[in-house]
């Protein structure tokens, strides 16, 4: 993800509370960690604010990382903690109509992306928002993020195996799901 | 292991995560394999559709706001105030973990309720796999007596936790064997399947994830509430819960209500005594 030495520099700046240092290292992550929040919650405000969080969460307890590990990975560590909050937050405040929370407009790709090409994606996100969150984490980390098992399950604070297991569910409930798309492929 | 189907380990082998070695060993199979090349295909399927989830930029406004939310954090506590609420996050800990044991053992409201609807997909995928059991056409993925070595397996190939107990209190000595597991799917989720006996008399007991089985059990805050169907025709009882995030059912012919087949997880006497002494109720 970023440079280590580079990171190490900035974390130590993080440490003495140097804004600008975040700065820096919320321009490296926002991307990565807004597509991950967004992919997970489908919803745009909870993706904002679990950017924000997972930034001052940075700041605040950067006492906490010790260095041993990428920053990157604590960094995957604290967004899919954040995930799996809002998740448990949004669960206990399932509005009662049963409506969903209003879903992420799909961004529009670039002219030259096919038609085919945006309905498969479309569907292939749909698919994977309506993944447990146990199966949708692994799957964002290692799709979205490149992840190996290993870091995933850092990130996750569980087993390789574990990752391993959760992602063969995925994917079998993925192919089940998107078994219409089968041959669509562009 | 190997001879044994492989389906467990293809996510790894589509994701290059299998050492070389064995990465020939599970492909070979998948080669020769009708089943697991069937799984190969689908899971080969999903990878390349998961290929497709794209990333998203991040809203310019964001640096802004956290700016706002730094500017409007307080100071940090002082030392002395920081070792105070060390002190009180320790004693709230330990009050809460000493009111959870106590309010887990003896105080948590236990409700039998008999069933009084059709058997769910997941009830019925468990009275299949022990119906199965008893006609001896089903084959355990891993075969143990440990349950510790049972619950790691689990754990690694299921994903989840099954708090089979560990020891096993004096009045237990000899009658409960653990005898193995399985992975199967009840319910539309993928469950594990845990054979025992206890005096010998079969007992299977199904779980799997509350949010992935469809039609699930409710798994109640403040209380318990399982419930008991009697299968007249086999003679089988089916007790059915959802607790922890994990839906339950036990199925055997044990005496009674079948009740006792929930000692292999509970083994303190009181919380006994409670499921003993649970009464039945009619369902609402």
């Amino acid at each position: 993800m970023g440079d280590r030495a580079v990171d190490v520099c900035l974390v130590e700046a993080c440490r003495r509370g140097d804004r600008e240092a975040l700065r820096v290292l919320f321009e490296a992550y926002k991307d990565r960690v807004y597509s991950l929040a967004i992919r997970f919650t489908g919803d745009e405000a909870a993706a904002k604010d679990i950017t924000q969080d997972v930034f001052l969460k940075l700041f605040s307890h950067i006492g906490q990382f010790r260095g041993e590990a990428e920053l990157s990975t604590w960094l995957y560590r604290l967004v899919s903690n954040a995930c799996m909050d809002e998740h448990r937050r949004r669960r206990r405040l399932v509005p009662l109509t049963g409506e969903r929370v209003e879903r992420h407009r799909e961004e529009r790709g670039p002219q030259e992306i096919g038609f085919a090409r945006r309905e498969v994606r479309g569907a292939v996100q749909s698919a994977v928002s309506e993944l447990s969150p146990k199966l949708r984490l692994p799957i964002l980390l290692r799709y979205l993020e490149d992840l190996s098992y290993e870091e995933i399950a850092t990130a996750l604070g569980c087993t390789k195996g574990t990752v391993a297991s959760r992602l063969n569910r995925g994917h079998r409930a993925l192919a089940r799901k998107l078994a219409s798309l089968r041959g669509a492929l562009p | 292991m190997f001879g044994k189907h492989v389906t467990r380990k293809i996510a790894a082998l589509c994701d290059g995560e299998l050492a070389p070695e064995r990465a020939h060993e599970v492909a070979a199979h998948v080669e020769r394999c009708e089943r697991c090349r069937k799984e190969y295909d689908q899971i080969r399927f999903a990878v390349e559709l998961a290929g497709h989830i794209s990333p998203v930029k991040a809203p310019p406004s964001l640096w802004s706001e956290i700016e706002s939310r730094l500017d409007a954090a307080k100071l940090p506590p002082s030392s002395v105030w920081r070792r105070a609420l060390a002190y009180a996050a320790v004693l709230g800990f330990a009050s809460a973990t000493s009111f959870g044991l106590w309010y887990y053992e003896l105080r948590e409201r236990l409700e039998l309720v008999t069933a009084n609807r059709a058997p769910s997909a997941f009830e019925a995928a468990a009275r299949e796999a022990h119906l199965r059991r008893l006609a001896d056409e089903l084959e355990f993925d891993f075969v143990t007596s440990s349950p510790g070595t049972l619950r790691a397996w689990i754990r690694e190939n299921a994903g989840f936790d099954v708090s089979v107990a560990l020891q096993r209190p004096p009045e237990d000595s000899g009658r409960f064997r653990v005898l193995g597991a399985k992975i199967v799917e009840a319910g539309g989720a993928l469950a594990a399947l845990v054979g025992y006996e206890i005096d010998s008399q079969p007992v299977t007991l199904v779980t799997a994830p509350l949010e992935e089985v469809q039609d699930a059990p409710t798994d109640f805050a403040f209380k318990k509430r399982v419930s008991y169907r009697l299968d007249s025709e086999r003679a089988m009882k089916l007790l059915t819960w959802g607790a922890n995030g994990q839906a339950y059912v036990l199925v055997s012919d044990l005496p009674g209500r079948g009740t006792e087949a929930c000692s292999i997880c509970h083994t303190s006497s009181e919380r006994r005594r409670l499921i003993r002494e649970a009464p039945l109720k009619a369902a609402r």
